[in-house]
């Protein structure tokens, strides 16, 4: 079968040669895992077979819904075909046994279902191409005369395992059912999910708006029942052409209000059309996802809405109250969750500080719930002015300086190209950076001369150098925030300057 | 107590009242008619029903309706150039520490992309230098000016929030007075918003513009701030004093204008006017005014409204 490419073009002069193209191939199988997600949530990619990718959808429960496991397999290969693609599919007990049927027992069938506890015997007829896809070691099968998986099922496992290695035997047991591999799927399976499939695709807004309330609705219910808020909720819509739309919202507390949650799809949706601000309107919970629907570029229609609880927390009855300053917490936390929806939840957070005296380093971000766990030392000494700037340059900005003494303040220093002069100055306040940022190379070759002058000391990277911060104040009294890098002497011979923030 | 203080305590309790109706702040001068000493409480009594926040200041106060910053209201923070970046976050900062040690609920502090790359970020440990608690500063970062305006209407309607601060340098189209005007408005707990905010605590919304223009806009007040030399601790030089501002209230609704130079003591979150000649250096006199700050005087400062 296989045959050397010059081979084929003596025989074929006209060959055109496309170069396989595996991200695309990766990519493809991925939107297609996606859209199988309407028969089960639990869908895994098969990347054993390299060059023949497949895909394991976990029917277990959910084969009723579609008439039984032979109108299931139907239905999957059918659909498949109507977007264009030729698919073959097996069910069976476990996950190997179907791939081990679809590897090599369909013949011409493009689906096969294996009757229960009929496993064994479906793949021990396969040739061992079914089960194992590493072709150097069938051929040292094939010369010992072993071509079929009941072959080996005769032989004692022991000297297999020895020759072959535990692998194939691990394979082999997971195709007759022995041994369970489970399946890992894409993207989580949900706790809780409602969906509505249609016969006739829905397109127009109000329809999704209504479907997608209703299903908020039946979420909300189960996740009372469970005493549960959602923190995290996508809606995925899968359209009538095999594209599937996911939305994502994140929650900083637990919550399970139709309105609230249509509210922050809304959000979301709005933020991607970089909408502008609008007049908040009240309006019933049927406005927000009025709105949702519009983002929605419906094309044909959609045949299948879901709406799954991807992560959810316990919903403490206490927090429902809306009174007082509870009430107050509340709506702040929603006012994060509503702008955290359209601007990303990462664009948002309370400063923590991080023990490390570099001072780009010593602040992170943390989402609003998680924060306040390390409180700040707020303006503790009443004697002493400021000694971090209000605000930090995230990179250090160069400044050309004017300096009395090597390693004094400096005299005047220009910064963006407006010359200053240094009327007061304070410090020096040392700050040595952790020696294991520097680059690698810059460690093992100090000498290394620099490119500018070759007579210049060991290029020093100002990433890590010592700094000598110094607090100024110009003569109209902005106060700057400047720092040396490198030791004079010692780490360099020509410390550079940089302005590092803005104080108050 | 005769019965002419008590008809003056009733005659300014009912001003007080319509004020209240007509969502405007109570003038000074209606509360001082009862006296003295009952004069002097008056503006503690107005921030006491959280309507003001009051400086300390009895020289800017006084210019104030109300006897301090209205909550509930849009208030512009406005410099000329970037580089006076840290003393418009710095006063904002201020005026925030002095709102928060009052009441409860957070801040959100809006920036935008530009307002990063031309300043720096907000830095949480000189946030907390200047009295701020960065842990109830929730900062978001937008990307552009419609964001900004969009996540600070949002803001001022959540009664969740004590105080609003958007940075928007520049100037950009969408920010004009019909956006301004409803940023006021929203403010002011109008407009039907979902935040439920009632009388439970007005925002103090903060619109810092550096290196914005003099444009027309629905703010309550606009303040131009710039760094003023700071004052010698214990006489030690050369070293750096108190942040100091240079505050020139541009434009007030309520009030006369005024021009004032103070410093901020970040341990007892209070603002104090410097004095006529702070320290042993004295700033250059071009930029200097010639007295000290007066009554109701408006000093021209250079700005380059060619641009």
């Amino acid at each position: 079968m296989h045959q050397p490419l010059a081979e084929a073009r003596a025989r074929v002069p006209t060959l055109a040669l496309v170069e396989r193209d595996a991200d695309g191939e990766a990519e493809t199988l991925a939107a297609v895992a996606d859209w199988c997600d309407c028969f089960t949530p639990l869908v895994g990619l098969d990347a054993d077979f390299d060059g023949a990718a497949g895909l394991f959808l976990d029917v277990t429960g959910a084969a009723h819904l579609f008439g039984g496991e032979v109108a299931m397999a139907e239905e999957v290969v059918a659909r498949l075909a109507g977007n264009g693609f030729g698919a073959r599919a097996a069910i069976a007990g476990t996950a190997a046994a179907a791939r081990a049927v679809v590897r090599a027992g369909l013949g011409e069938m493009r689906r096969r279902v294996v009757p229960e506890g009929g496993d064994r015997e479906a793949v021990a007829g396969l040739p061992l191409a079914a089960i194992d896809p590493d072709g150097g070691r069938r051929a040292g099968l094939a010369r010992l005369g072993l071509a079929t998986v009941a072959d080996l099922l005769a032989l004692p496992r022991g000297p297999l395992a020895r020759r072959f290695g535990a692998d194939l035997l691990a394979r082999l047991d997971a195709a007759v059912g022995r041994a369970e591999r489970p399946i890992s799927p894409r993207v989580p399976v949900a706790d809780v999910t409602a969906e509505r499939r249609f016969f006739e695709p829905i397109s127009t807004p109000e329809d999704i708006a209504a479907v997608t309330r209703s299903l908020a609705q039946a979420v909300a219910e189960s996740l009372e029942r469970r005493g549960e808020g959602a923190t995290m909720v996508e809606l995925a819509l899968w359209r009538v052409d095999g594209d599937v739309r996911r939305i994502r919202v994140v929650a900083g507390r637990p919550m399970r209000d139709p309105d609230l949650l249509l509210g922050l799809f809304a959000e979301r949706l709005r933020g991607e059309e970089g909408g502008e601000p609008r007049r908040h309107r009240r309006g019933a919970g049927g406005d927000s996802g009025f709105r949702i629907a519009y983002g929605m570029e419906p094309g044909y229609g959609f045949d299948l809405v879901r709406l799954s609880v991807i992560a959810a927390a316990a919903l403490d009855p206490a927090q429902i109250d809306l009174s007082g300053d509870t009430g107050a917490r509340v709506a702040f936390e929603r006012l994060v969750d509503r702008l955290g929806a359209r601007l990303g939840p990462r664009r948002i957070g309370v400063a923590t500080p991080v023990d490390t005296h570099v001072p780009e380093d010593a602040v992170a971000l943390r989402p609003v719930g998680a924060a306040a766990v390390v409180p700040w030392d707020v303006a503790s000494d009443a004697e002493e002015p400021p000694e971090r700037p209000v605000r930090l340059f995230e990179r250090p900005e160069p400044i050309d300086t004017v300096a009395e003494i090597p390693d004094g303040p400096p005299l005047r220093f220009r910064w963006r190209r407006v010359l200053y002069e240094v009327e007061r100055a304070e410090g020096p306040e040392r700050i040595a950076l952790p020696w294991w940022r520097a680059p690698p190379e810059e460690c093992l070759d100090p000498a290394r001369p620099a490119n500018d002058d070759a007579v210049a000391p060991p290029r020093f990277d100002p990433a890590v150098a010592t700094r000598d911060y110094f607090r100024v104040e110009d003569g109209r009294g902005r106060r700057f925030w400047i720092f040396r890098a490198g030791l004079f002497g010692r780490e360099t011979i020509r410390p550079r300057w940089f302005l590092h923030g803005l104080f108050a | 107590m005769g019965r002419a203080s008590e008809t003056a305590e009733r005659l300014a309790a009912l001003k007080r009242e319509i004020a209240a109706i007509e969502g405007r702040p109570v003038p000074l001068a209606w509360t001082e008619s009862s006296g003295g000493a009952a004069g002097r409480g008056a503006p503690r009594a107005a921030e006491a029903l959280g309507e003001v926040l009051a400086f300390g200041v009895e020289a800017i106060d006084r210019r104030l309706g109300g006897g301090g910053l209205m909550l509930g209201a849009l208030h512009e923070i406005a410099c000329d150039e970037s580089r006076e970046a840290g003393a418009v976050t710095g006063f904002a900062a201020a005026l925030t520490a002095r709102l928060l040690a009052r009441r409860a609920g957070r801040v959100l502090w809006i920036g935008t992309a530009e307002a990063r790359r031309e300043a720096g970020r907000l830095d949480g440990p000189g946030l907390a230098a200047l009295g701020l608690d960065p842990g109830r500063v929730v900062e978001v970062e937008v990307e552009n000016a419609t964001e900004a305006l969009w996540a600070f209407e949002e803001g001022l309607a959540c009664r969740g929030t004590a105080a609003v601060v958007a940075e928007i340098p520049g100037r950009p189209a969408v920010l004009d007075l019909t956006a301004t005007r409803r940023l006021a408005l929203r403010a002011g707990g109008g407009g039907g918003g979902e935040g439920e905010r009632g009388d439970g605590g007005r925002a103090l919304g903060l619109l810092l513009r550096v290196a914005g223009p003099a444009q027309t806009t629905a703010a309550a007040t606009r303040w131009r701030v710039s760094a003023a030399t700071s004052r010698l601790l214990g006489g030690f030089a050369p070293g750096l004093g108190n942040p100091a501002f240079r505050l020139e209230l541009e434009k007030n609704r309520d009030g006369r204008l005024g021009s004032f130079e103070v410093e901020w003591s970040s341990h007892d979150r209070c603002f104090a006017l410097l004095p006529a000649h702070p320290g042993a250096v004295p700033a250059e006199t071009s930029d200097r005014p010639a007295a000290p700050a007066g009554e109701g005087r408006v000093l021209a400062f250079e700005r380059p409204s060619h641009r």
